[in-house]
């Protein structure tokens, strides 16, 4: 009896992961050069989003943005991710608070 | 998951008991924390708070802080200040204070972000210590962000004995632009409650770095609290 309350416990944590993961679509978004790539990332509208951020450069880079109200420092060669949205439909600019002038780049919400 | 179901019944549990008690040594009115902790960052920070009336301030209260923190990774920050407080003048130093933070949950993963701060103070000129945890709860809903400061203290103190306290602070700010966000603040705890509008913005600077400062008054809302209570905060962030 145990076991089985065990089992369908697990069953069901497992179920409820899978539904989180499959819940919230996944995007990858690479730092090389400085340069953001892809500089524009097309998501759907009032939905909560994973953003991927790989930073290839061996420096770190800070994604920013006071529209998208983030704001995060990932070391060089390193992964994190964002956790972005729901969000309206529109246009949020995001740049690199540590190379500003080169990496720039913006979600477009559909 | 575990950590979720503790951190929701302390958040339940923590304010249930807030009428009773709160900081008795100094002024309830303070920083409001956000849950956050960017990686690399630094900020040297000054506050004051300048406190009339009530039970806290029959004389006036002043209270200046100056700190230095840095993140030791993108969990965890830690803070260390020195204190000056007194009526008229605070001219000599008068405590001292360490800080620990930490980012409990990524920003946006939940529908609330999560953190806990963990802070000592030794106060020189009334021989107190004071232990504090604090739970910090941040809500976002579209342009306006409530953030939540639940706090259990232990106090030793000469005069008083030992005592567990507790305190609550809300913030509901509206993200207008960066250089200005208005908000409004409320505070309870021991013979306090008061609310008032308050001031909060930030600008970039060269080289990455940022000026954030805050400022407002909050007004008592019952004899017992101080008829008004000024806050300033300037922090300065770089890498």
């Amino acid at each position: 009896m145990v076991i089985k309350y065990r089992l369908s416990v697990l069953a069901l944590s497992l179920l409820s992961s899978v539904y989180a993961f499959a819940g919230k679509p996944e995007f990858e978004l690479t730092i090389r050069q400085h340069l953001f790539e892809p500089s524009i990332i097309v998501i759907p509208a009032n939905t909560k989003i994973k953003l991927w951020v790989h930073n290839e450069d061996a420096t770190p880079e800070e994604f920013e943005s006071y529209e998208l109200n983030r704001e995060k420092v990932i070391l060089g060669g390193q992964r994190s991710v964002i956790f972005i949205g729901p969000l309206p439909p529109g246009e949020y600019p995001f740049f690199g608070e540590f190379n500003p002038k080169s990496a720039q780049g913006k979600i477009i919400v559909e | 998951m575990q950590l979720r179901y503790f951190i929701y019944a302390t958040c339940i549990l923590i304010p249930a008991g807030i009428t009773s008690h709160a900081y008795a040594d100094g002024l309830s009115v303070d920083k409001i924390y956000d849950p956050y902790v960017n990686e690399l960052e630094k900020e040297l920070e000054y506050r004051l708070s300048k406190a009339e009336g009530g039970l806290q301030a029959p004389d006036g209260f002043i209270i200046h802080r100056l700190g230095f923190g840095t993140a030791l990774n993108d969990s965890f920050a830690v803070e260390a200040y020195i204190n000056a407080q007194g009526t008229d003048d605070a001219d000599r130093l008068s405590a001292y204070e360490l800080e620990l933070r930490w980012q409990l949950t990524e920003q946006g993963e939940y529908d609330v972000d999560w953190g806990a701060i963990f802070e000592f103070e030794h106060s020189r000129d009334y021989n107190v210590e004071e232990l504090v945890a604090k739970l910090v709860a941040l809500k976002e809903w579209g342009n306006y962000v409530t953030t939540a400061n639940a706090s259990l203290i232990y106090e030793s103190s000469e005069k008083t004995g030992d005592e567990f306290e507790t305190a609550l602070s809300i913030q509901a700010r509206y993200r207008y632009r960066s250089m200005l966000e208005p908000a409004v603040e409320f505070y309870a705890s021991e013979d306090y409650r008061g609310i008032g509008p308050v001031l909060v913005g930030s600008m970039r600077l060269e080289g990455a770095n940022s000026l954030r400062w805050e400022t407002g008054t909050i007004f008592g809302v019952d004899s017992d609290s101080a008829d008004y209570t000024f806050r300033l905060m300037l922090e300065y962030e770089f890498y």
